[in-house]
């Protein structure tokens, strides 16, 4: 993770690159992508008669590759690119192609407080995956619900053991599904294995499995828990008692359990997606209360306001006091924080960011297809063409803008007074 | 009271791994549990109306393809159909043996495509797809369903695709057809994963698995008409479901989280999905509701209301028209479920001179007896679906029509089969079809 403390912090604004500068360069290019410093902006380009490259700020990298997608900055900036030539793939990390090649590479992943850097790959028709340009020894049939841990020092995916014929439905419900950490499976196989989980020292792996045919649980390292549920969500690990969290299904509804105990007793037509505060006092969730009746649940006690579309993006403030999201009402969406609306709805709202002391949020929005920042309810007076996530200064006293406005891509640092007006 | 129609040695059975070896398992026991249990705790008043408030009058019969076809022998009626399986389940309280399990599975999975035509012919609005639905749950709650389908459902909770298809290979396929489609378009792309996108373009896994083709069409079609769309690179690019047909709910509403999850992550305003009529019915009526939503969670436009929408508002012309007489099937699932009837017609109108319509046709439309999961169940029952659907061929072929259009996958599957055993002289399109071939394409080398 970069050290962001030691980003340009200044306030002004400037313009980092004329998007259009190097047009006579290049056939087309893709969606640019801003790094989270704002310092660069980078996009996949076409080159005439030639293959790809990717082009950051009027910088070109130096190779050209036959094929290239999913440009994305791991957290501490550097940019990541799948590339292919002569036919075989791999990941290029700031214009440098790791040396393992693969008969594909995709969904790269990150962890969020190392420098590792993940990907799915096929090898010879096996699957599997490499991290830091080291591909797993053993690879598998099939795999999928790929997972870095926080500190990058595990990987993890849900893995086909053994080999199945065409519609062998018998072979099937016996379980040839396993969860691979580095690529050793654990020893008992499922039916179905789904939304792995890394506790916070990659010591401990949970995921959802399926028993039979409408039996569900939670297995964590592989071993399941003794009761067995009508269907499960996604598991996560507890911080403070070091439990297993996972919404499961009991009589037709939805409730939260802890090591397949009931954590909550208050049951739910849905619920999912619970989530810690920072230091693991609270415990949030998107619940719906009845049908078409979406909001959130904090330990257990929902919200009074409501939304019939969808409620999303649960974030909690660094210091855990705080709880935002996102709720959709006919085809408009709100911020919610702390249970209470923000004037809205906008057609677009993306996931909210909390400044370090809590005390402030902000939201990227679309309105009629003009981006803007909307911080503590308050909409900034200007729109953009493109904007990204916006960042809060250390200090909590500014924002970091990075936007695209008539054609060029710019860096601004606003303070909060500023913006608050 | 009648003598309940059971399922004598005039049974129709026919071998099936899935459903004799299933049954092979069974126990009286766990028969009884599973009924019980599912109709105690999974059906409403709704189930018990249905069981107690039809008078036999068999009004219904005429709605059904299968009656139709087979003669009017009153054992393909809708009614019988419920007397075979769920009736007797109740009946008997869940004492029932294993070989009328296996059979009333069969039945439910084959010989029913949950059409729900014959619910405009009942007086008391009985429908029988949704007790047919019912049958197909405790068959599969018992592990008695067809093979090839319960294949389909076990790929759909392995891969969250129903063909089994790798997420190398998905992603593999859209860019070989990017590839492809720049011979044509030169400056072509098919987006993966670009966030903020206007539209989610998703499509049946059959098509990057089978007809690579609809893929290249519906991005010339985006191309030409300048929408900004992409296609997620994750799973939950498929959406289709024959868990709902399996009646496996659990499996069901993983496959439609993950579906709008995956707009909701990608930040588009809608999704846009390709031309089929069961993953429609799933996403607007029976996996959203058991997920807690009411309607979708987000905006979902069908094949047929998007192209509707693009021609109607400009955004692609009609360059030719297609001189043989054409005319136009009405899918179950996307007419009947949903009233899309006049915006295909006016797709299919606009591009075809000569125009014919079936009849019956819009809501009382027959059924291509493929739906419900009847052609998923694969290659033993093909002749069950053939046979079961002459009339449709009769109402076909009364049309005189070169061509019929059907913006629907399994219809498609359905009607090729009664078009080749019938000897119909017919050529079947989807709407995506006949838009690629006679738009303007101002962006074509
Ligand atoms: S096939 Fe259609 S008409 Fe026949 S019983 Fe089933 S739902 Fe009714
Ligand atoms: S029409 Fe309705 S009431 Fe009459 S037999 Fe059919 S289902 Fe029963």
């Amino acid at each position: 993770m970069s050290n962001f403390s030691a980003w340009d912090w200044k306030p002004g604004s400037r313009v980092v690159a004329d998007l259009s500068a190097r047009a006579a360069d290049y056939e087309w290019r893709e969606e640019p992508i801003a790094s989270p410093d704002g310092e660069s902006v980078a996009c996949i380009v076409k080159q005439p008669d030639a293959g790809f490259t990717v082009l950051v700020n009027d910088e070109f990298w130096e190779q050209e590759f036959e094929k290239a997608w999913y440009l994305r900055h791991a957290p501490d900036g550097r940019l990541t690119c799948l590339v292919m030539s002569e036919d075989e793939w791999t990941v290029a990390v700031d214009g440098q192609p790791w040396e393992s090649r693969f008969g594909f590479a995709w969904s790269t992943v990150f962890a969020p407080k190392s420098s590792a850097i993940g990907v799915a790959v096929q090898l010879d028709g096996k699957y599997g995956m490499a991290v830091d340009d080291q591909p797993w020894e053993q690879m598998y049939e099939n795999a999928n619900n790929w997972l870095l841990s926080d500190d990058g020092s595990h990987s993890a995916a849900a893995v086909q053991v053994k080999s199945l014929g065409q519609a062998d439905i018998d072979t099937f419900a016996k379980g040839v599904f396993s969860a691979a950490i580095d690529g050793e499976a654990w020893e008992q196989n499922f039916v179905s294995v789904w939304s792995l989980a890394f506790n916070s020292d990659s010591s401990r792996l949970a995921a959802e499995v399926r028993l039979s045919q409408y039996e569900y649980t939670i297995a964590v390292d592989g071993k399941p828990w003794e009761q067995i549920f009508q269907s499960v969500w996604a598991p996560c690990f507890n911080p403070t008692s070091g439990g297993v969290v996972a919404p499961a299904r009991m009589g037709g509804k939805w409730f939260l359990c802890e090591d397949g105990r009931k954590l909550w007793d208050k049951p739910f037509t849905q619920l999912w997606s619970q989530k810690f505060s920072p230091g693991g006092e609270r415990l949030a969730a998107i619940v719906a209360t009845g049908l078409g009746h979406w909001t959130v649940a904090v330990d257990g006690q929902p919200w009074e306001q409501s939304f019939n579309g969808v409620v999303m993006d649960l974030t909690f403030s660094p210091n855990g006091r705080s709880l935002a999201c996102m709720g959709k009402d006919d085809n408009a969406w709100w911020v919610m924080v702390d249970g209470q609306r923000w004037c809205g709805g906008y057609d677009r709202a993306f996931p909210p960011q909390f400044s370090p002391d809590g005390k402030h949020c902000a939201v990227r929005l679309d309105r009629g297809g003009r981006y803007s920042l909307c911080v503590d309810g308050k909409v900034y007076s200007e729109d953009f063409d493109m904007l990204w996530d916006p960042t809060f200064g250390p200090e909590s006293d500014r924002i970091l803008i990075r936007a695209i406005k008539d054609g060029k891509y710019l860096r601004r640092v606003a303070s909060l007074g500023d913006i608050l007006g | 009271m009648t003598k309940p129609l059971t399922q004598t040695d005039k049974w129709r059975k026919v071998e099936d791994a899935g459903l004799d070896r299933g049954a092979a398992r069974l126990t009286p026991e766990r028969i009884e549990k599973v009924i019980n249990e599912v109709i105690d705790k999974e059906t409403s008043i709704r189930f018990q109306a249905y069981m107690r408030d039809c008078v036999r009058c068999g009004l219904c019969a005429e709605g059904c393809h299968y009656f139709l076809s087979r003669d009017r022998d009153p054992s393909y009626s809708p009614v019988a159909k419920m007397h075979q399986t769920a009736w007797e389940m109740v009946r008997r309280k869940g004492k029932v043996s294993a070989e009328f399990v296996r059979n009333a599975v069969q039945l439910a999975h084959t010989e029913c495509n949950l059409c729900r035509r014959c619910l405009h012919y009942c007086p008391f609005g009985i429908d029988t797809a949704y007790v047919m639905g019912i049958v197909r749950r405790i068959g599969n709650r018992l592990g008695v369903t067809p093979q090839y389908i319960q294949d389909t459902a076990n790929s759909h909770s392995a891969t969250m695709n129903q063909m089994w298809v790798k997420e190398d290979e998905w992603i593999d396929s859209l860019k070989w057809q990017e590839d492809e489609a720049r011979d044509e378009f030169p400056d072509l792309r098919i987006p993966l994963e670009k966030e903020g996108a206007e539209i989610m373009y998703s499509v049946i896994a059959p098509e990057p698995k089978f007809r690579t083709q609809l893929i290249y069409q519906a991005a010339a079609i985006f191309h030409e008409a300048g929408m900004d769309y992409t296609f997620p690179a994750t799973p939950g690019w498929d959406n289709s479901d024959m868990a709902m047909f399996v009646g496996n709910n659990e499996i069901m509403g993983r496959l439609k989280r993950l579906h709008f999850e995956t707009a909701q992550r990608l930040r588009v305003k809608r999704i846009v999905m390709g031309e089929c009529g069961h993953a429609f019915r799933s996403v607007y009526d029976v996996g959203n509701r058991w997920l807690g939503w009411r309607d979708s969670p987000i905006e979902i436009v069908h094949g047929v209301q998007f192209y509707h929408e693009l021609l109607t508002s400009g955004r692609i012309q009609v360059e030719t028209q297609i001189e043989d007489l054409v005319t136009f099937h009405d899918p179950c699932n996307i007419i009947r479920g949903r009233g899309l009837m006049e915006q295909g017609r006016e797709v299919a109108k606009a591009f075809c001179k000569n125009y014919i319509e079936m009849t019956p046709n819009r809501e009382h439309n027959l059924c291509c007896a493929a739906g419900g999961g009847v052609i998923n169940c694969g290659p033993p029952f093909k002749e069950t679906r053939v046979k079961g659907n002459r009339a449709k061929a009769e109402q076909l072929k009364a049309t005189g029509a070169k061509i019929v259009i059907a913006p629907c996958h399994n219809c498609h599957g359905g009607l090729e089969d009664i078009i080749h055993a019938y000897h119909l002289d017919m050529k079947l399109m989807f709407l995506g079809d006949i838009i690629y071939k006679h738009m303007k394409k101002t962006k074509a080398v």
